[in-house]
């Protein structure tokens, strides 16, 4: 008896140790493709491409990126979704389409559980500029207007429900004043808006309005972060002002549900070898990005969180 | 710096030997990428981006550009031979280059095409050169009231493009207007016509339209009257270029297309396309022969041809001058630059004039490159249409084919494309002219999007985007345009 359940024993351990030890071997088996929901040359897909690129001495096989954009990044999104779950395509995406737009819309991902976070890459902290032929000359100056005439100042914001037009709304709930929402298609629209003076302000990426601030085409008067930018190291944060807005546009690598743990493993080890490289640093820097790890755990936390602000924003703002 | 002395410089840096290789490649790419319907510059440039991260950005910048532009040279080659318009700025070509090729004019209209390019390309450049800094300004005046205007003028003013009558033009603009609206509303982001299939989020993509439209119709047509018909005519080699009247007739369209294509080129969106169909209603305004206009007249070739390479060296402008993308194409170029550390704006000229003057001749010496490419290939090209008839109908169908998966690599689009063809063969029976539903196609999307941004900006104040000075100059021309023929009628004592 006592011999059988030795025997008993030692085989399933055996067995233990083989079933979580092959699969690791096999895995990576075939080059992976790493699906980006945005356009060839924006922030998201240099970003991607940054990244395989700086994984590829981490990762013993190649990294295909493949841009299936549309649909403001749920085409991409979705097509990872239903992909096979073996680790062997992930995708690459900002926080929108993987947390607000699918409470939103009817997308084939409906809650946090139908993906897998596998690592945070970078953030991009968003800034609040003004065309310089307004008199606003700091944060409370813009304020203290948008408390004098309620709605009056039209910000420019990257599309309807976008992040930046979240956080607008989140200051403006904060800061108890009213602007008005200005919806366009990404901050290359937003941009020439705000300098042809077609809106006064505008919710934007710093690299977006960085060369038109050195030349006094804009002004940049606060940034939605914890600390200060580097771009713009002398203009002042709202939460060091009082106005707790520290959302930020971050971008991740997610794997649809049930990709097997190991898998998972392997991905972030490479990711996370490869954002602490030199270059990826460098990259960052060049394209106004902050490099911002989290691994699987603290992302999906973060996620969540982000998951119940956004949600409460959406019904709140009844952008449903 | 005066625009000269930068220049010299720029042809010393533009002429490097790594320079002048990475133009060449670039230029032959693009070339190769503009020949090849489906898969364009975008495409192309995102393969090659990973590739530039290890040069320095001048040179990624001059092969990358050398796609872009290279691309619109070749890009109406399948148009004008087999009627498969490659990339949506092709698509008028078709009208008046097929004609020409089933008369036997295959070779002057690439011949013309490929000149007109060369032309448009390099006064575009000049432009581009003297006048970039200015005409970013003017493009700024441009707020979404004024691109809604554009827009609904431009769609009001070219829909009437192949003639025929009003009525079914206009349903036509309504087939494509609906075919607009599918997919995820460009402000709100809800979703439409989506029948619940996820890839259709995205909307319905213009290449697998417009090749259904034009290429299977086309093919359904050949298919249909197949038996009994002879062969495509035979070209002899000496044909293969303009006669010199031909030439004469090309010369003038050739110039303002390239001024139409590189003033259009100045507003987001879709340019190229706009461009073309700006030009070919100019060129059948001003022709004397208006009546050849849809049988094979080469000015709607020479004309609409040049301005798709007018309103390429045109995108140029808000990039080098203000570092912002217009175009998706342009994106690539910025997303290049960015990723060395250099970000165009306002003070890339003065802070980077090596890169700014060296991309500019770059685009001199890539234009002369490409006319040197093109030229040659014509006589290739053209033989083609030596098939035997039942051969090249494989070849079209395999072309629209792969063409289109090669743009988005999804089976949704060749869908999209068979329906479509099936529908332009029933157009085409019912003599319903096709250019309308691209051009609505391309249009619809910037209307409601401009339209709405106006009325977010104004707060929902309607007379406030009408009293804007270039929103009514706009809406005024179309009212008169509207207006013309009712009181011309009515002056000669006619009915209305």
């Amino acid at each position: 008896m006592a011999k059988r359940s030795i025997v008993l024993v030692s085989v399933s351990c055996l067995i233990l140790v083989l079933s979580s030890w092959v699969p690791a071997q096999t895995f990576p088996e075939k080059p992976v493709t790493m699906i980006v929901n945005l356009p060839p040359g924006g922030l998201a897909d240099l970003s991607a491409r940054a990244l395989a690129e700086h994984a590829k001495p981490f990762f013993p096989r190649p990294i295909i990126i493949v841009n299936r954009t549309g649909g403001t990044g749920t085409v991409g999104a979705s097509e990872v979704i239903v992909a096979k779950p073996d680790g062997h395509t992930i995708g690459i995406s900002p926080v929108a389409p993987m947390v607000v737009h699918p409470q939103r819309v009817d997308l084939p991902y409906r809650t946090l559980d139908d993906y897998q976070p596998i690592i945070k890459i970078v953030k991009g902290v968003l800034v609040l500029a003004v065309h310089s032929g307004t008199p606003w000359k700091t944060m409370n100056d813009v304020l203290d207007a948008a408390k004098a005439s309620p709605g009056s100042i039209g910000v420019g914001v990257g599309g309807l429900a976008s992040i930046p037009h979240l956080v607008l709304e989140t200051l403006k709930d904060r800061a108890k004043v009213d602007m008005s929402v200005v919806p366009f298609g990404g901050d290359p629209e937003v941009t020439p808006a705000l300098l042809g003076g077609h809106v006064k302000a505008a919710v934007i990426l710093p690299l977006s309005v960085a060369e038109h601030a050195q030349a006094g085409k804009v002004r940049v008067l606060g940034t939605f972060d914890v600390q200060r930018h580097p771009l713009f190291p002398s203009v002042p944060t709202f939460s060091e002002r009082g106005y707790d807005v520290t959302l930020t546009a971050y971008t991740f690598a997610f794997a649809p549900r049930g990709t097997p743990e190991y898998a998972i493993q392997a991905l972030h080890e490479a990711f996370k070898k490869a954002i602490n490289t030199e270059g990826f640093k460098q990259f960052a820097d060049r394209v106004g990005l902050v490099v911002d790890y989290a691994g699987p755990a603290d992302l999906r936390r973060q996620l969540e969180s982000d998951w119940a602000s956004y949600g409460q924003l959406i019904r709140v703002l009844k952008l449903k | 710096m005066d625009s000269l002395q930068g220049l010299t410089h720029g042809f010393g840096v533009a002429l490097s030997g790594q320079n002048l290789l990475a133009c060449f490649f670039g230029v032959l790419a693009g070339t190769l990428i503009g020949v090849l319907p489906g898969i364009g510059p975008i495409g192309g440039m995102a393969l090659l981006l990973p590739s530039t991260f290890t040069l320095n950005p001048t040179t990624a910048l001059i092969m990358l550009a050398g796609i872009f532009y290279g691309s619109m040279y070749g890009g109406s080659t399948t148009t004008i031979l087999v009627n498969v318009p490659g990339e949506a700025a092709s698509v008028v070509t078709a009208i008046d280059g097929y004609q020409m090729a089933r008369k036997g004019r295959a070779g002057a209209a690439l011949a013309v095409s490929a000149v007109g390019s060369f032309v448009a390309g390099t006064l575009g450049v000049v432009a581009l050169m003297f006048f970039a800094p200015p005409l970013a300004e003017v493009a700024l005046r441009f707020g979404p009231p004024e691109y809604f205007a554009l827009a609904l003028t431009g769609l009001i003013f070219l829909s009437r493009l192949g003639g025929g009558s009003a009525i079914k033009s206009l349903l036509m603009i309504v087939v494509g207007l609906l075919l607009a609206s599918v997919g995820m509303e460009p402000v709100s982001g809800r979703l439409r016509f989506t029948l619940g299939v996820v890839q259709l989020n995205q909307g319905v993509e213009l290449v697998p339209v417009a090749m259904g439209l034009y290429g299977i119709g086309e093919v359904l047509m050949i298919a249909e009257r197949t038996t009994g018909i002879p062969a495509m005519i035979k070209v002899k080699f000496r044909e293969l270029f303009p006669t010199v009247a031909e030439w004469k007739r090309a010369v003038f369209p050739m110039l303002r297309g390239g001024v139409v294509g590189f003033l259009v080129g100045l507003i987001p969106g879709p340019a190229p396309v706009l461009s073309t169909f700006a030009s070919y209603a100019l060129e059948k305004r001003l022709s004397k022969h208006p009546e050849e206009f849809g049988n094979g007249a080469i000015e709607g070739v020479a004309g609409p041809e040049s301005a798709n390479n007018g309103a390429t060296a045109a995108a140029m402008v808000p990039l080098l001058a203000l570092g912002i993308p217009f175009a998706p194409a342009t994106a690539m170029l910025l997303g290049a630059l960015t990723v060395h550390g250099v970000q165009p704006g306002p003070l890339f000229m003065s802070q980077h004039p090596g890169i700014f003057w060296g991309v500019v001749a770059s685009m001199y010496i890539g234009n002369v490159i490409l006319l040197i490419l093109n030229l040659p290939l014509v006589g290739v090209f053209a033989s083609i249409l030596r098939l035997p008839q039942n051969l090249l109908i494989g070849l079209i169908l395999l072309l629209c084919l792969v063409g289109t998966y090669s743009v988005n690599n999804s089976f949704l689009d060749l869908y999209v494309l068979v329906g479509m063809g099936i529908l332009g063969y029933i157009f085409r029976k019912l003599r319903f002219d096709l250019a309308p539903v691209i051009l609505a196609l391309v249009l619809g999307p910037m209307i409601e999007k401009s339209l709405c941004q106006s009325l977010y900006m104004a707060r929902g104040d309607f007379w406030a985007i009408l009293s804007r000075p270039i929103t009514a100059t706009f809406f005024l021309i179309a009212l008169a345009w509207i207006a013309f023929p009712f009181f011309a009628k009515l002056f000669r004592g006619g009915k209305i």
